[in-house]
């Protein structure tokens, strides 16, 4: 999806920067969406355009397959440290944040969000890896648990003239010091590119199911804290699995909230996608 | 008196240590010991170093400190080293432990003159606070207001304390005195058999929560009352207040507040409170940047200002405004607003301080 941001005003117009992701020929405001299509619990690779339906408003819609391969990502990963992450838990969440970096090719970008009582991007996108990896290993566990912030700030770090944006949130508790209220950030998702991804260990987070909801995103249990390396990359690996429509809104309006719909033509299949997007300054939002 | 104050006291502590949720070792009738006397004898000259000793010497055999004395001023010192202990050992989250030591010395602390006993409850409230456990604070606090009914200063503390154990914080928050909690907020009525279990889930026990705020409302009126240049108690009358959707009375409360030059954090809180109140993005925008005036250091403002900016399609204004919250770090500001946000209390440490100058130089 892209409203504020991924095309409907500028993504198309600034150059990417290098290494940036693939250009792509686009002259008016377009939309791309990322939708995760599954059979029997599996990925399904090989589709084209015409095997998806995508209405926007109920008005259906011309879509293209952006090359699903090659694609680079532009990544936040959002990391609890709060005083509850600590000592083992931290090493297992810096492990899984290595391994994440790791998992990236080479012109995917990614940047770190630490939360606790306060927000620190600790890696901007474009840094070097080696860099991203030291600021990884400068990460200490200490301070409240300002999720909700830090939800709002990831969305606003992500730039899709980098790539297809992806967030993914790690927390293990309840949000305890946050200024911007829940609502207000997930009309912010709705507005903004990104999937959400969040990782969890036990039991679910109920503002980040919402949110990843909006977003098309999921859920991760890791269960248990060694698992979270593996979990990490699982959730990116899926995110690169995903296919990404892109199409020239038509017949609908330009500002609001426009309900999206995304099925297969024929061919069995769960799809999984954003329920619809917001351009600000129209009366729609929900 | 001191009979009957100390057997009031001493129910409420029963009361503490009866409700105690946490495996807090019970306390035990402590003996002299001349290890631990050495220890007080150096915190009395004003050697801070005894109660990092004394931590690290709980902390690494788990048993409480003897806290027996001689009296001449013995005893008053052994509380407070012990207290000052117990925030260190909660500073490398040893809370049972810390927890268990301040328990095991409030029948020594009350046990001391009423000025002491009454300090030494609101700083010992206040340690349980900065840690968020309100509940035990709440009763540390209502020991305090046995000594001093109507103290201003203990009444906010009780007030912010019940506010605050009472707000479901994720991790199962309960009000430990369930039913004097229940008899404080309505006097005349008979708890309710199941009462535990309501209180346990103040989300969805409406008439809990409505009694609650009806209760807090009156209590932050009362302090205002007795000593109206209480800032803080006005900003939460203010936040009770739109709590309860009275927004009119709200308003007023925080208009006074947002224009306190005397305390420019409240005035700051109180604009980013007014901000929140505002149903276009413009005017909220327009808001934040007057909290902003106030302190531009207070990171929510520059997030608040970030979001509004965003919500009226200003996503190069809303993206600057980020990157100033996240350049500011964990300002002082953050520090103490977050504290706010949570009921933490901030006032341990220069209670601590006002508890060991007193050693020194005994009033």
């Amino acid at each position: 999806m892209a409203a504020s941001r991924g095309l409907l005003a500028l993504a198309l117009l600034v150059p990417p920067q290098a290494p940036g992701p693939p250009t792509f020929a686009v002259g008016v405001e377009n939309v791309n969406v990322d939708v995760l299509v599954t059979r029997g619990g599996r990925t399904v690779e090989g589709l084209i355009a015409h095997d998806f339906v995508l209405t926007d408003n109920g008005v259906p819609q011309q879509v293209e397959v952006v090359a699903q391969s090659g694609t680079a990502v532009d990544a936040v990963l959002v990391l609890d440290v709060s005083s509850s992450v600590r000592g083992e838990r931290l090493s297992a969440l810096r492990q899984a944040t290595h391994a994440f970096v790791d998992a990236l090719w080479p012109t995917d970008s990614v940047s770190l969000l630490a939360f606790a009582t306060d927000l620190r991007l600790v890696a901007r996108a474009g840094a070097p890896r080696a860099e991203v990896h030291a600021a990884i290993d400068r990460l200490e566990g200490a301070g409240a648990t300002t999720l909700v912030d830090a939800a709002y700030a990831a969305l606003l770090v992500t730039d899709p003239r980098r790539g297809r944006p992806l967030v993914v949130i790690f927390s293990d508790g309840v949000d305890r010091g946050s200024w911007l209220e829940p609502e207000t950030v997930l009309a912010t998702a709705r507005a903004e590119d990104a999937v959400v991804h969040y990782v969890e260990i036990e039991g679910a987070l109920t503002f980040l199911e919402r949110f990843a909801d909006e977003t098309g995103g999921r859920g991760w249990s890791a269960r248990r804290w060694d698992k979270l390396p593996e979990t990490f990359v699982e959730a990116l690996d899926e995110f690169k699995s995903r296919y990404r429509l892109r199409y020239e809104p038509s017949g609908v309006r330009h500002e609001g909230w426009h309900a999206l719909e995304v099925r297969l033509a024929g061919k069995q299949g769960k799809v999984r996608a954003r329920p619809g997007y917001v351009v600000p300054g129209g009366r729609g939002a929900r | 008196m001191r009979g009957r104050r100390h057997d009031r006291i001493a129910g409420v502590v029963a009361l503490l240590v009866a409700s105690g949720a946490t495996g807090w070792t019970a306390s035990q009738e402590p003996r002299p010991d001349d290890g631990y006397r050495s220890l007080v004898a150096r915190y009395r000259s004003g050697d801070g170093g005894a109660a990092a000793d004394l931590a690290v010497a709980v902390s690494a055999d788990g048993r409480l400190p003897p806290s027996g004395c001689h009296g001449g001023g013995e005893c008053e010192a052994a509380a407070v080293l012990n207290l000052h202990a117990a925030s260190l050992l909660f500073g490398v989250a040893q809370r049972d432990r810390a927890g268990a030591l301040v328990e095991a010395t409030l029948p020594l602390a009350s046990r001391q003159s009423s000025a002491f006993a009454f300090d030494w409850l609101l700083a010992a409230g206040s340690l349980h606070q900065a840690y968020s456990d309100h509940a035990r604070a709440f009763g540390l606090y209502a020991a305090a207001l046995e000594l001093r009914p109507g103290d201003p200063s203990a009444l906010l503390a009780r007030a912010t304390a019940l506010e605050f154990s009472a707000i479901p914080d994720g991790f199962g928050a309960v009000v430990v005195a369930d039913r004097d909690v229940w008899r404080l907020l309505q006097p005349r009525g008979e708890p309710p058999a199941a009462l535990a279990f309501k209180l346990a889930n103040p989300r969805t026990e409406t008439p809990y929560r409505r009694l609650l705020l009806e209760f807090l409302t009156r209590q932050y009126r009362n302090i205002l009352e007795l000593d109206s240049t209480r800032t803080e108690a006005r900003l939460r009358l203010g936040r009770v207040l739109e709590a309860r959707g009275h927004r009119a009375e709200a308003e007023v409360e925080l208009r006074a507040v947002s224009s306190d030059r005397d305390d420019p954090f409240s005035a700051a809180v109180a604009r980013l409170c007014l901000a929140r109140r505002e149903t276009t993005p413009e005017r909220a925008a327009q808001a934040y940047r007057s909290a902003l005036e106030v302190d531009p250091t207070l990171s929510p403002a520059w997030l608040g200002l970030s979001q509004s900016l965003h919500a009226g399609g200003n996503r190069e204004g809303a993206l600057d405004a980020l990157g100033r919250a996240l350049s500011l770090g964990e300002t002082r500001a953050l520090t103490a607003w977050v504290d706010y946000h949570q009921g933490r209390g901030r006032a341990f440490p220069e209670a601590l301080e006002a508890l060991r100058a007193r050693l020194t130089h005994p009033r």
